[in-house]
Formats: C-alpha cells, sequence, structure tokens
C-alpha cells in the first residue's frame, strides 16, 4: 500500500492551523473576559471609596458633635483637679497639727465629695458626714 | 479592812470622774481607740439615719470608714433635722448607754442586747460594703465580750467607760469641722440657716458638754 505523503502532511497542517486559531480565539475570549472583569473590579472599588468618603463625612460630623457634649464634663474635671492641687499645695504650706490630721484623714477618705455633689443631686439623695 | 473600804468609798464618790479621765486616755491610745471611734462613727450615721425615718424620709445606706469617718446616705426627710442630730444624737447615746449602765445588771444586760440587735439590723439593712460590714461585726464582738463578762461588776463598768468614750468623743468631733473647708454637717446646717459653722459646732459641744455635766450631778447624788 502506497501512501501519500504529500496530501498527508498538508492535511495536518490544516488540521494544526485550525487548533492554533481556535486556541488563539480561546485566549482573545479568556482576554477579554478578564480585562471585563478587571474594569468592573475597579469601578466597584471606586463605588467603594465613593461610600467610604460619605462615611467618613458623617464620622467627622459625630465626632464634632461628641467633642461638643464632652467639653464641659472636661472642663470641670479640669477645674478638679486645680482645686486639689491647690489644696495640696496649702497643706504643704500649712503643715497641720497632729490633732487635725484625723481629720484631713476623714476628709481623705471621703473622697471626691464634688462628684459626689453632683450625684447626690442627679439623684435626689443627701449624704451626711 | 478600813484601807478597802475607804479605796471602795473613793471610786464610788468619785467614779465618775475616774472613768472620764480613763476615757479621755482610752481616746489618745492609738490601737485601743480605734473601736470606740467606729461606735462614735456608727451612733453618729445611725443618728442621721433615724432622724431621717422620724421626719418621713429613707435611709439608704451606712458607711463606715477605719479611721472613724462615715457616711450616711439618705432620701427625704427634714435636712435640718438630719444633718443636726448627727453629733447630738452620738452625744445622747453615750450618756444614755452611761446611765442604763448605771442602774442595774439586768438593765445593762438589755442594753448590750438592744445595742448588739441595732448592729444587726444595721448592717442587715444599711451596710452595701465589705469594710462597714466589718466594722459593724468587729462592734457586734464588742458588746458579745461585754455580754461574755456576765454578772461581775466589770460588765458594768465597761459600758460605762464605752458610753463616757462615745460621749468625749462626740464632744471633741464637732471641732474637726472647723478648718476653713466648709465640709460636713456644720457647713449643711449653715447653709440651710445661714448661722456659721462655728456657731453649730458651739451648739453640739455644748450639747456633750451638758450631757456630762448632768451624768456627774446624778452620780454624786
Amino acid at each position: 500500500m502506497e501512501v501519500n505523503n504529500t496530501s498527508l502532511s498538508s492535511q495536518v497542517a490544516g488540521q494544526l492551523s485550525q487548533i492554533d486559531r481556535s486556541q488563539q480565539q480561546n485566549q482573545q475570549q479568556a482576554n477579554a473576559a478578564e480585562q471585563a472583569r478587571e474594569r468592573e473590579n475597579s469601578e466597584q472599588s471606586t463605588q467603594r471609596v465613593n461610600r467610604i468618603q460619605v462615611d467618613e463625612n458623617a464620622i467627622a460630623f459625630l465626632e464634632r458633635e461628641y467633642r461638643q457634649q464632652a467639653e464641659p464634663s472636661q472642663q470641670l474635671v479640669e477645674r478638679d483637679n486645680e482645686q486639689q492641687g491647690s489644696e495640696a499645695q496649702n497643706a504643704g504650706y500649712d503643715s497641720p497639727p497632729a490633732r487635725n490630721n484625723s481629720a484631713i484623714n476623714t476628709y481623705q477618705a471621703v473622697g471626691g465629695l464634688e462628684q459626689r455633689d453632683r450625684v447626690q443631686q442627679l439623684l435626689g439623695v443627701d449624704v451626711y458626714a | 479592812m478600813t484601807t478597802i473600804n475607804a479605796s471602795s468609798s473613793f471610786f464610788q464618790r468619785y467614779s465618775f470622774w475616774l472613768l472620764l479621765i480613763s476615757a479621755a486616755v482610752i481616746r489618745e491610745i492609738p490601737l485601743i481607740s480605734l473601736p470606740f471611734n467606729w461606735l462614735e462613727s456608727y451612733f453618729h450615721e445611725l443618728s442621721h439615719g433615724l432622724a431621717a425615718l422620724a421626719t418621713g424620709g429613707s435611709v439608704l445606706s451606712i458607711q463606715l470608714f477605719p479611721n472613724g469617718a462615715g457616711l450616711c446616705t439618705t432620701q427625704g426627710g427634714s435636712r435640718f433635722f438630719i444633718s443636726f442630730m448627727g453629733y447630738t444624737g452620738a452625744a445622747i447615746f453615750g450618756a444614755v448607754l452611761y446611765r442604763l449602765a448605771n442602774v442595774n445588771l439586768r438593765i445593762t444586760q438589755a442594753v448590750v442586747a438592744l445595742n448588739v440587735a441595732l448592729l444587726v439590723l444595721s448592717t442587715a439593712f444599711w451596710a452595701r460594703d465589705l469594710l462597714t460590714l466589718i466594722i459593724l461585726v468587729v462592734l457586734m464582738g464588742l458588746f458579745v465580750a461585754k455580754y461574755k463578762l456576765g454578772n461581775s461588776k466589770w460588765f458594768g463598768i465597761g459600758l460605762q467607760l464605752t458610753g463616757l468614750t462615745v460621749l468625749l468623743n462626740a464632744l471633741f468631733s464637732p471641732f474637726y469641722l472647723v478648718d476653713g473647708r466648709h465640709r460636713g454637717d456644720g457647713a449643711a446646717l449653715a447653709s440651710l440657716t445661714g448661722i456659721p459653722e462655728i456657731v453649730w459646732v458651739v451648739v453640739w459641744a455644748c450639747i456633750a458638754v451638758a450631757f456630762i455635766y448632768m451624768l456627774a450631778k446624778q452620780d454624786n447624788k
């Protein structure tokens, strides 16, 4: 049996070229799909960024509000600290006699009397020492 | 024999003054004076509480501190009466304790039982923290220990001494308010009435001195 080599080789070459073309097409489609996906992702991320920007504004607003509310109480605490500091200085200068030491101890034990006063007024209770 | 009779009659004659001097000495001894300070503080806060109850208020809590300080938290009632009764009440409790311990054994026992009952009730209804609880239990222990002395003469003498120590504490405690800080019962009364704090301190001291004078006079009869 005689086999025609030239016709076989041309057939194989034609089939191979067809396979190459279909592979190229597949790759192109995959690339296109990938590009489309990337475009979609970038769009989504820009949308997300936009949403975060809106939230940041809201957070900034809330922070401003919170700071405004917290300022008076902070001022009170600072005033208390200043008063305590000046009292401590006075105590240093006076150096109380031994007889008054127990009175001072008593008052030190009953600490935070000013805060206690505020709570007292809030709750309607009276504290007697 | 004559010497023993003479010494016992001397003690009987001057028992009040001897006990008063002993109470004054006890007040100055650091650790020994502590439970007596707690007792005075307890009677002081209890008086605030009873005054609140008597004027339609309620007692929320009683707090006692190891250094002899105390707090009574109330709601409602007459603020003037409640503020005034702290030191006055402590002086009354001291005087009554001394006076009743001087009558007879039965009454002395009843007084001790009443004090224990008061402490138990205070613990149950008004003690809200561990420190107060411990102090109240120690005070209960002291009264129970006195009770254990039974019918010996030291039972009465011990209670009399306790009464006088409380009375002396009630006499000197108001002077701790004179510190220029405008805090405490004197300051509360001053803001309620417009009468300076020092006047209230003097009033409380006079009440305690009046009780001491009355007890001394009764003992000399």
